[in-house]
């Protein structure tokens, strides 16, 4: 790294820039996604974007593969002026697009899906030798094993993301963009992609890293450019700077980078799951057994790989699905036969993982969905009619309480943005005044700024003596809030850690991919044990 | 009894069966090519329907049925193009417009025969020059296999479709876009293929195939038309596509399964003194059964492969 920065400086002249931006503006209506933004990434760098959500990121990246047509400004390609039309166009220049959510066609084997667009072929008929060997090559070459036979369908996150980075390879790309691609992977995954990112660039690879993990972001990229409001603020050695520069930045003011954690000894016991096994929609075993304690006061934070049937023992704790066999205690309450509103009259709060499908209806208003679980009852509910006055009272104090943004409670909640409407389903939970909080993935696609006020909420909330059991599949997120961590693998849980400064993310790493274990009796004591 | 019996095992039976299942599988091979394309054509009774009036129209007028034969590609695919604008540019949902199309032909159809024949429901008048039977010399004279001869060029061609189609899907760079089209459009998108381009032209093929089935039905097997005579026989190809699992060769087993109940109710009409009503149901009765059937097994099997998924999980 040293020496390619010497490298440069020496010809800081005539620097190859693999792509130059220059004033690039595109609104959408009165809303100005990007504004002028400057943007030169050299050849064979690493170049990181960070910004949180709405910072222009995917609208500067759409205008760089084609598919956004920016108002103004200059695209310069390999140092000469280009404009791109089409995706196609960007292919044609040597630009590989690796997007957040595939774009991989699952019926098709992997290596159909790596010639997609550029088939060798005779006479319109696929050439299928040339087609394997081809793929195999290029596999081999960056040191990638995918089985190219397989059905895309049949592969893990983690191999279809390298399938979509052997396509871009395979159209001979040289400047790849990689879209948010560690969101999805493991601690192991990511160090691996990241060797594969480190061997593209050596082999000549220019690569572009969108991110919102700063740390990681650290970790891999040369030179980073923040973007902020659709503006682009700086971009800086990537050396030269801490994670917590980043993040001030980002936000353009300075950001806690520690919540305080509270310190209060956890006291009795929330709930209590015993020998819990549930079903999955296919009558599978996917949670085997699962004895886990919640205290009040306490985070329990669930860390696992998505599959390893979390979503499913949530479900089963909320009342969603029903338990093959086992217990769910509640204040010492059996309530493992009870429904869901029941369970919420009990005081089990829940924030779903997916807030638009199943934490609010979209088309529905704020203050509707604000207090969908209390509307029912007084003080909201005068005989059979709803008393619209109490409604728009505590609606509208709770959007004052939460900080929505929002013209009025009557607007529709799918008009909100991510943050916001994360927000709206944080007021609704924790204002229930539960006793036991399920919080699934709370900040997920949430900017920082929005993800700092979660974060706070939950603890405020904590001071208050609920329990909360907190699923992520964000690590740091649970490090910075869990008390103690308990690993889900395979239905069974592998691990329970305190949390304490110093925690090996590594360890953690493993018993989350299943290659290590805690001893069972030692299981036993952390799992019933209070802090 | 008995004489059902020898019916069935005799070569005329399976002479029967060809002939009654080359619309079915012509029409499944159509409507397997469109839903690979993610465009499930729902409109295959309406377009046979439409190709079985241009047939036997168009061979009256010019007494030559081979004008007839292509008329009903043409007419297949210009009403199929409306299915494909209606659904890929005015942004119709494509059952509602293949309902639509389904509608349209029907009274079309029937319409137009009205201001030809004056007369209405059937083709009263109209004297077709039928399509020729082919004779194939070399089978003619071998004891079973003679079934397959003397069939005419659509039968043929009905089971060249059914190789022609897998070619197609999985041998050409065209048939790998359009699977992966139907599996993931944005996959195509992002490869830079015109997802509206494929599926246009899966519509298209579809619309094709189906106007050569209709043909079948007007100036091979009858001579006339008659409103509503492809009676059913799209959703039945519709139902042989999803029980052969959306793959060629499973569909064309799939589409001679159905035809050989139809077959069977032909042969029981004529051996049996069964109430005719009865035995009219029997294709669409077995249908039915193999609907569950499949729908049965395809769930065992998303049990299975689930079960796998989470399985492999790590």
């Amino acid at each position: 790294m040293k020496l390619r920065d010497a490298a440069f400086s020496n010809s800081s002249s005539e620097d190859v820039f693999a792509l130059k931006l220059q004033g690039v503006s595109k609104s959408y209506g009165n809303v100005r996604a990007n504004r002028n933004i400057n943007l030169s990434v050299r050849k064979d760098e690493i170049h990181a974007i960070v910004g949180e959500n709405g910072a222009g990121k995917s609208t500067l990246m759409k205008i760089i593969y084609g598919t956004v047509e920016p108002d103004s400004g200059r695209l310069e390609v390999w140092g000469k002026p280009v404009q791109i039309r089409s995706s196609l166009d960007a292919i044609r220049l040597g630009i590989g697009m690796v997007f957040q959510h595939f774009t991989l066609a699952p019926n098709l084997t992997v290596a159909e899906n790596v010639v997609l667009g550029a088939e060798p072929s005779r006479f319109g008929w696929l050439q299928a030798k040339t087609i394997e060997d081809v793929v195999n090559s290029l596999g081999s070459s960056f040191g990638f094993h995918v089985p190219t036979k397989a059905l895309v369908r049949d592969l893990s996150v983690s191999q279809q993301q390298r399938v979509e980075i052997l396509k871009t390879l395979y159209r001979r790309a040289k400047l790849l963009i990689l879209d948010e691609p560690t969101a999805v992977l493991t601690p192991q995954e990511t160090e691996s992609l990241f060797d594969i990112i480190r061997k593209l660039r050596a082999e000549g690879h220019t690569i572009i890293f969108i991110s919102h993990k700063l740390l990681e972001v650290k970790a891999i990229a040369d030179r980073i450019t923040v973007l902020r409001q659709g503006e682009n603020v700086t971009t800086v050695d990537a050396e030269n700077v801490t994670p917590a520069d980043i993040a001030n930045l980002m936000v353009g003011r300075s950001v806690l980078s520690k919540v305080t954690r509270s310190s209060s000894k956890p006291k009795e016991k929330v709930c209590e799951i015993k020998d819990l096994t549930v079903l999955s929609d296919a009558k599978n075993e996917v949670v085997k057994k699962i004895s886990l304690t919640i205290h009040e006061g306490e985070i329990l934070g669930l860390a696992g790989v998505e599959g390893n049937g979390q979503s499913q023992l949530i479900e089963c704790i909320f009342g969603l699905r029903s338990p093959k066999s086992g217990r769910i205690l509640l204040k010492n309450c059996d309530i493992t036969s009870y429904s869901v509103s029941q369970r919420r009259r009990l005081g089990i709060a829940f924030i779903p993982p997916d807030r638009r499908t199943s934490g609010v209806a979209e088309q529905a208003k704020i203050f509707e969905v604000l207090l969908a679980d209390r509307m029912s009852s007084p003080p909201f509910r005068k005989r059979m009619f709803l008393d619209q006055f109490q409604i728009g009272l505590k609606a509208k104090e709770l959007i004052k309480e939460f900080g929505i943004k929002t013209s009025s409670p009557n607007s529709p909640v799918g008009s909100l943005s991510g943050g916001n409407i994360q927000k709206v389903v944080l007021a609704r939970e924790i204002s229930s005044n539960p006793k036991l909080l399920i919080a699934a993935e709370p900040t997920r696609g949430v900017d920082v700024a929005a993800a700092e006020f979660a974060h706070n909420r939950l603890l405020d909330a904590l001071k208050q003596g609920l329990g909360i059991l907190l699923l992520t599949s964000d690590l740091d997120e649970l490090v910075l809030l869990a008390n103690r961590i308990a690993v889900i693998y395979k239905g069974q849980i592998v691990a329970i850690e305190k949390n304490r400064p110093g925690l090996d993310l590594k360890q953690i790493g493993r018993y989350m991919m299943g290659v290590d274990r805690q001893d069972a009796s030692l299981l036993a004591q952390q799992g019933f044990e209070s802090l | 009894m008995e004489q059902v019996i020898t019916a069935i095992l005799s070569a005329s039976f399976i002479y029967t069966l060809i002939r009654i299942s080359t619309p079915l599988i012509l029409a499944a091979m159509g409507g397997l090519i469109a839903d690979q394309s993610g465009a499930i054509n729902i409109a295959l009774e309406g377009l046979m329907l439409m190709g079985a009036f241009t047939a036997l129209v168009f061979s009256g007028w010019s007494q030559n049925s081979t004008i007839g034969l292509l008329m009903a590609i043409v007419s297949g695919i210009l009403l199929s193009a409306l299915l494909a604008l209606f659904h890929l540019h005015l942004k119709a949902d494509i059952i509602l417009a293949g309902i639509a199309i389904n509608i349209l032909a029907l009274g079309l159809t029937s319409f137009l025969m009205f201001l030809i024949t004056g007369i209405k429901g059937y083709s009263s008048g109209i004297a077709v020059d039928a399509l020729p039977n082919i004779n194939i010399p070399i089978l003619q004279s071998a004891p079973f296999f003679k079934s397959f001869s003397g069939h005419s060029i659509i039968s043929y061609l009905s089971l060249l479709s059914v190789v022609g189609t897998y070619l197609f899907l999985y041998k050409t760079v065209f048939g790998l876009r359009l699977r992966s089209v139907g599996s993931n459009p944005s996959a195509g998108l992002a490869s830079g293929i015109s997802v509206i381009k494929i599926q246009w032209l899966a519509i298209l093929i579809s619309g094709a195939l189906c106007g050569l089935a209709g043909a079948q039905l007007s100036i091979s097997t009858t001579k006339l038309f008659v409103t509503g005579m492809v009676q059913g026989r799209g959703f039945i190809a519709l139902a042989a596509v999803l029980l052969g699992g959306r793959k060629p060769l499973r569909v064309f087993l799939g589409a001679l399964l159905f035809g050989t109940f139809d077959a069977l109710s032909n042969t029981f009409q004529v051996l049996t003194n069964f109430p005719s009503q009865f035995i009219y149901i029997i294709p669409y009765v077995a249908t039915l059964i193999a609907l569950v059937i499949y729908g049965q097994q395809s769930r065992k099997a998303r049990q299975q492969a689930s079960q796998a998924a989470e399985a492999q999980d790590i």
